[in-house]
């Protein structure tokens, strides 16, 4: 469809039936289309130059829908001379005749198309961490700041006026469904989707590094490098048209990149702690775990924290990549976490998504975090660039969470709640990935997110433990229930008057070496005890096997009353006896008692009392419990030590949280 | 990374195996030659035990 600007006669073409307004690219007149009629409104504002790598005319596929971009809305934080932030909002045509936004943001993407916004409070009662309806879930606002419509760019369904300040609500869900409220005119809009990553959504057509940037303004969207106006310094600008400030490594002069060179303010920033080195050096590029693009370290903060009268600091970096935006790695006592921006909202215990961060557990794509510390983070120190507009002393209220080797971070300030996602990195890792020299330093204590280095190694040795257990338990009841048959039988008296006492007889030991439990067991004793000296004798091989057993009983009275103490059967092992056949001999031996007669003295008696009957078996290949109890102790041993280097671990890494024993919470 | 653990455990499960499969454990005897080569069978009387022997009185109270 085609029509004439009313202002200089230019074509002006419109992609989509969607769009009410198209702005001359010839005159910058903003035409406002009205069923066939085309009006001229007025003249729109030069666009702010940026970092965008999006143009009109870029084309890409959004949950399998194609789309091209018809138009733009670039929007600013703060105010239009001093703006804290600037981003865009694309129009764009889908491939089934749907009109929806692409909001680009620090090289982010949210795909959103309007909703109504049933049920949303006002301007005014919108607030930071209250919880909504949208899309059947409950949101968070997780974002209430006052923004203004800069420009415009191409087909538009509709224009703010750009003379005001309207608020935006961003909601975020726990399922990554986001929305923005917008409150520009009377009726707030709802725009509802999700964030992208840059090739989920398959661009063509993007606007290349080294075309032009749109704009009668110098701005750090053209800026590749910088002299520093104070110290002459040079500076290289990475992230163009995004970084808001730049504070001077050597100077530390902050210098508003945002504005003409002209007027570009540059003020002494007052460094809250003197310099403070940067272990990786602004400019350094690596790829660290957990990244798929190659990071360029542009800005550099050291922070810290008051904790009852100790003073704790921490270095954080910001990394940049043109198609990934921004993430954080920070250090804390030579502990590295690599944190990305996350825009989902966790759910508190009671399934419910977290509004303002609590000293509660939260739990996240079914994992539980839980609270580590709520602290008040200050800035001690800058260098470098950064998104916005850097102010000394500036802090935040921190929440931070942990499962390590993640941890979930919570950063409060009056107009958001910004959620970073952690995982810990080596600093090996990092060294590597940067190509630092040397060795990074030693690490300090334990860090909240560092993982446990001790409960793999305890898990394993559980593990290996029990199923030796298990594995020899069911041998040793394999082997008891296998037990050979009794390879000898003997019963016998001990009378009170016998010349010999000696008893022989013939044992076949069966093929095979073997372990033999010789056992005794007596009847009848009274107030005696009974001593059997017993021999296996090879008599082959003239070689002997000597043990002996002893059974007793004995009662008497004392003060507390009778006594009486027996042991009627009693055993003995030989090992490693081989199979064959063996003279069995016993020689049992008794006390002599009351009206027993004496062994060796007068005739013999004709007529001997018996004085207690004994049974000598020979058991073949009993099971050994003994070794195996020796297994179960000495095996015990490493896992327990281990667990109780993990538990030592926990327990250094909790003393340092809110939680520590002794603390008040 | 090799855990020397398993090898002390699978050192401790062989022992459990070779003992019981190689007439090993527990041993309360004494082990010595026949001395004069008597035939014990004859004479048992005159055998002499290599184990410590005597009378072996366990007191009461």
């Amino acid at each position: 469809m085609q029509s004439q600007c009313p202002s200089c006669g230019n074509t002006l073409n419109y992609k989509s039936e969607l769009s009410a307004y198209v702005v001359c690219s010839a005159c910058q007149t903003l035409v406002a289309r009205k069923n066939m009629q085309f009006e001229a409104v007025g003249k729109v504002a030069a666009l702010q130059s940026d970092a965008s790598l999006i143009k009109l005319g870029t084309q890409g596929t959004f949950d399998g829908k194609s789309f091209e971009v018809v138009g733009r809305i670039q929007m600013i934080l703060g105010k239009p001379d001093r703006p804290d932030a600037v981003w865009n909002e694309w129009f764009a045509v889908f491939s089934n005749g749907a009109g929806g936004w692409l909001g680009e943001h620090l090289g982010e993407y949210f795909v959103s198309f309007v909703r109504p916004a049933e049920g949303a409070p006002g301007s005014s009662q919108i607030q930071l961490g209250q919880m909504l309806g949208l899309d059947k879930q409950r949101a968070v606002v997780t974002s209430v700041s006052r923004g203004t419509a800069l420009t415009f760019e191409g087909e538009l369904p509709f224009v703010m006026d750009t003379s005001y300040e309207a608020v935006f609500a961003d909601l975020s869900t726990t399922t990554g469904v986001a929305g923005t409220l917008d409150y520009s005119d009377d009726s707030p809009l709802l725009f509802q989707g999700r964030w992208c990553r840059f090739e989920e959504l398959k661009f063509q057509g993007l606007r290349l590094g080294d075309e032009e940037g749109q704009g009668a303004q110098l701005s750090a969207a053209n800026l590749k490098t910088l002299k520093c106006p104070t110290c002459g310094a040079p500076h290289e600008i990475r992230a163009g048209g995004l970084s808001q400030t730049l504070v001077c490594q050597y100077c530390d002069s902050g210098i508003d990149l945002n504005a003409d060179a002209t007027f570009r303010d540059v003020l002494k920033f007052e460094q809250a702690m003197g310099k403070v080195p940067a272990k990786v050096p602004l400019g350094s590029k690596g790829k660290l775990p957990g990244q798929d693009k190659t990071f360029t370290c542009i800005g550099f903060m050291a922070k810290a924290t008051v904790v009852d009268g100790i003073r704790y600091k921490w270095g954080e970096y910001l990394l940049y990549e043109p198609t990934r935006g921004y993430q954080w790695l920070t250090e804390s006592n030579g502990h590295w976490s690599l944190l990305q921006p996350l825009h989902k909202v966790p759910v508190n215990p009671q399934g419910m998504p977290v509004g303002q961060p609590t000293n509660s557990q939260l739990a996240l794509e079914g994992k539980t975090f839980k609270h580590f510390q709520s602290t008040h983070a200050s800035v001690d120190y800058v260098a470098g660039e950064f998104y916005w507009r850097v102010r000394a002393g500036e802090g935040s209220q921190v929440v931070d969470y942990v499962c390590p080797p993640e941890v979930l971070s919570a950063d409060s300030t009056q107009e958001e709640i910004n959620w970073t996602r952690g995982q810990y990195v080596q600093a090996s890792e990092v060294w590597k990935a940067f190509g630092l020299q040397g060795s990074p330093p030693e690490s300090r204590g334990v860090a909240n997110n560092q993982p446990n280095p001790y409960y793999a190694a305890s898990s394993r040795r559980w593990l290996i433990y029990l199923l030796a257990v298990v594995a020899g338990f069911l041998f040793m009841l394999f082997r008891a229930a296998t037990t050979p048959k009794l390879c000898f039988t003997g019963n016998w008296d001990y009378l009170d008057y016998q010349a010999d006492r000696v008893q022989v007889a013939n044992v076949t030991v069966p093929p095979g070496r073997h372990n033999l439990y010789i056992s005794v067991h007596a009847n009848g004793l009274d107030q005696r005890w009974g001593y059997f000296l017993i021999s296996l004798i090879d008599e082959k091989g003239q070689q002997a096997r000597d043990t002996a057993v002893q059974v007793y009983q004995e009662r008497g009275s004392d003060d507390e009353g009778p006594w009486a103490d027996s042991v009627n059967e009693a055993g003995a092992h030989l090992s490693g006896v081989q199979g064959g056949e063996y003279l069995l001999r016993v020689e049992p031996q008794s006390n002599v008692q009351g009206q027993d007669q004496p062994e060796v003295m007068g005739p013999p008696n004709p007529n001997p009392r018996r004085l207690f009957s004994y049974m000598l078996t020979i058991q073949p290949d009993l099971p050994q419990w003994g070794s195996f109890w020796m297994m179960v102790m000495l095996g015990l041993l490493p896992p327990l030590y281990s667990l109780w280097r993990a538990s030592n671990f926990e327990t250094r890494r909790w003393s340092e949280s809110d939680h520590a024993p002794g603390s008040d919470e | 990374m090799k855990d020397w653990y398993t090898y002390i455990m699978v050192a401790l499960v062989g022992n459990l195996l070779l003992v019981h499969l190689n007439g090993g454990g527990a041993n309360d005897g004494v082990k010595a030659p026949l001395e004069g080569g008597r035939s014990v069978r004859n004479n048992p009387g005159s055998y002499r035990s290599h184990y410590s022997s005597g009378y072996y009185h366990i007191g009461g109270k």
